[in-house]
């Protein structure tokens, strides 16, 4: 479903699955909530992913507040045009932090 | 009384009304008049049986003959008739000599004088007393003869009233024969559109008509006109111009490329040649000339003056009203005719109609109008044509209470989905389990790719993203993550839009209500964050033009998701386009 590497502290979460929906949001969910734990600084790579429903942006969302409570932030790059649709049809680009690239979503937190 | 001896017969030519009575008062024998005055009489019987005796209160041989100075009246029981006389003594008998007492101003008898001409007298008197019984037979007579001649009268009344109203019937039923047989056209069977007239005729004929003109199966001519007035005048001039147009619209007329004259080409000639006897006759016509092509999807229309034409649009559930530009016929010669076209898509729906419907009254003078068509074309627009004209007619004949003063004409065309341009497409069973869902979306994208619109990326997404979220809240809500159970897919393709239908069996609920959908634009951004869900529905709606849900009685779901791929203006008016 993804794999995750660890740059500096940024944990970064590179998706592998070209959809995110009500068949696997909850195996994204299950799998991140473990991982965000131990990384205040999450990131994902969104490039992979063609098609999202409102399951899919309900796990991402689910994400971004188990990072929020360890007090991390997450940050999304490289959303795909039809993905980017959804995510402005339900207002979720005014929640998220999303960068274009990898370089600008890293240089946020100030990495390099 | 001084003994006077005369014979029998000359009592009875004296007195032909006398009675002779035995002691007992049985009537021994008459005179000769009083039996042809009252046949009934048999010798024998008792006086009183034939006879009230008024004038006395005892009535009894000693005292008449007691009182042979006492006058008495003898009248006959059921009858008017009165005897007035005296008894006089015979013998062991007496005899009531007698003449007629008639108490009315009609009869007056002679008094009998002894002198003068004693016979004379006596004939006189029998004349008198024959005269009587004449003037009693005809005065029965004359009843009679009154009596059946009131009778006969009546009858003869009667039977005029029922020829009369046989006759205005009559009159009445060939007039809406000829109507019929002239005025109204034939229904045209097609399997693109079906077609259905409401005709009310009033009590008189009118100039109410119309008619169809099939050309081929892409392309058929709807006409619908009224002539000004009523009654044979006005059908007569509709009738004549009915011919024309008849003759303008037929194959004749057809171009040498093989194509349908255009509407207002027809209409044209139709203004040229009917107008100037239209303005002689000092009448005019509205008129309605309309064209639907099933190939461009397109109906033209040239307008005369007719009532708006009403377009439902299944798309956007909304009634568009079709007005015209151009005088009524008969008006002036018009060489620049104002044309309008408007799209139309299958299950759209137009009225025509005559302004008969819309001045329909109800008791207090309220008009039916066209708000109140509207409304019942919206209401009814989702069944068939004739259903929808027998919506209209229910709700005409509630507003009015059966009580029209003019023609009430009114046709709904239907654009049928099933023989028209619309295709389904293969449908597709999936169970109802999660991952089915990408099976769903190559199923859509095959079918929708075919469509240009579609081939655009973001067009395509926004019709698999709906379909995603309407197939996973079967399964999560309706079937309750059941993974035993199947949905069915159905894809169709109109000439303007594409419709997913999605058949489950589980528990109802409607996606297509918009209660149920949360609106995003209302919730802040902070709440966004904390939301787990919700969103579903709120896409759903905002990436479709239309969702319809309905449930049958064998408790299955159909829910329509309906996008328009075919965004264009759908009216132009020109006058140009027959220079081409």
């Amino acid at each position: 479903m993804f794999t995750t590497e660890t740059n500096n502290d940024i944990l970064l979460i590179t998706l592998t699955v070209d959809v995110l929906d009500a068949s696997n949001n909850n195996d994204f969910k299950d799998q991140t909530s473990e991982v965000v734990k131990q990384q205040p600084k999450v990131l994902i790579d969104m490039s992979a992913l063609t098609f999202i429903d409102s399951s899919g942006l309900g796990a991402i969302l689910s994400c971004l507040r188990n990072c929020n409570e360890n007090k991390g932030k997450l940050k999304l790059f490289a959303i795909s045009k039809t993905v980017r649709t959804l995510f402005e049809l339900v207002r979720m680009h005014k929640v998220f932090d999303i960068y274009n690239t990898k370089e600008e979503a890293l240089a946020s937190f100030g990495a390099k | 009384m001084k003994n006077i001896t005369i014979s029998f017969e000359s009592i009875n030519m004296l007195f032909p009304l006398h009675i002779v009575l035995d002691d007992k008062l049985h009537i021994v024998s008459t005179g000769s008049k009083l039996k042809r005055l009252y046949e009934d009489i048999l010798e024998g019987e008792l006086l009183e049986k034939y006879f009230i005796i008024h004038g006395t209160r005892s009535f009894c041989y000693t005292t008449i003959c007691e009182n042979t100075n006492q006058s008495y009246i003898l009248q006959l029981r059921d009858s008017h008739i009165k005897l007035k006389g005296h008894f006089v003594k015979q013998e062991s008998m007496c005899i009531f000599l007698c003449q007629l007492f008639v108490e009315s101003e009609e009869y007056k008898p002679l008094s009998l004088k002894a002198t003068g001409d004693f016979l004379l007298n006596i004939k006189s008197y029998e004349k008198k007393i024959d005269d009587f019984i004449e003037l009693k037979k005809s005065l029965e007579e004359q009843a009679e003869v009154i009596k059946e001649k009131e009778r006969a009268l009546a009858e003869e009344k009667e039977r005029s009233r029922i020829d009369k109203e046989k006759h205005s019937r009559s009159r009445k039923e060939i007039g809406f024969k000829i109507q019929k047989a002239l005025l109204l056209g034939r229904l045209p069977k097609r399997d693109n559109l079906t077609i259905e007239v409401l005709n009310i005729p009033s009590q008189e004929v009118s100039g109410d008509f119309y008619d169809f003109f099939n050309h081929d199966t892409k392309c058929m001519d709807l006409v619908i006109g009224d002539v000004m007035g009523k009654g044979i005048a006005a059908a007569l001039v509709a009738a004549a111009l009915k011919g024309v147009l008849i003759r303008s619209a037929s194959k004749r007329n057809l171009t040498t490329r093989g194509q349908v004259t255009p509407p207002q080409k027809i209409m044209k000639m139709v203004d040229e040649d009917i107008t100037p006897e239209l303005i002689a006759l000092e009448t005019f016509a509205t008129l309605s000339y309309n064209r639907f092509d099933l190939f461009t999807h397109k109906l033209t229309s040239v307008d005369y003056g007719h009532t708006n034409i009403l377009h439902y649009i299944f798309m956007t559930e909304e009634v568009n009203r079709i007005a015209g530009q151009n005088l009524p016929l008969g008006v002036q010669q018009q060489p620049q005719l104002e044309i309008t076209i408007e799209s139309f898509d299958d299950n759209d729906v137009f009225l025509f109609y005559s302004d008969g419907i819309l001045e329909a009254q109800n008791n207090e003078g309220e008009m039916f109008g066209e708000e109140r068509l509207i409304e019942t074309l919206k209401k009814s627009s989702s069944k068939s044509s004739s259903e929808i004209v027998q919506t209209i007619k229910s709700d005409l004949m509630r507003f009015s209470e059966g009580e029209f003063k003019d023609d009430v004409t009114c046709i709904a065309v239907k654009i049928e989905e099933t023989f028209s341009q619309t295709k389904i497409y293969n449908v597709m069973l999936i169970t109802s389990r999660l991952d089915e869902l990408k099976r769903v979306r190559n199923y859509i994208t095959e079918t929708a790719s075919k469509i240009s619109y579609f081939q655009e990326e973001k067009n395509l997404n926004d019709l698999l993203l709906a379909a995603t979220e309407v197939v996973s809240n079967i399964i999560r809500h309706g079937y309750n993550n059941d993974p035993g159970n199947v949905i069915r897919i159905e894809v169709s393709v109109s000439y303007s839009w594409i419709r997913v239908c999605f058949v489950d069996k589980g528990i109802p609920f409607s996606m297509a209500n918009k209660e149920n959908v949360n609106d995003i634009q209302e919730i802040t951004d902070e709440s966004l964050k904390e939301m787990e869900g919700g969103f579903g529905l709120y896409i759903i709606h905002s990436l479709v033009d239309k969702v319809n849900y309905r449930r049958d009685s064998k408790g299955n779901n159909y829910l329509d998701l309906i996008k328009n791929f075919q965004k264009e203006t759908s009216r132009i008016s020109s006058s140009n386009l027959d220079e081409k």
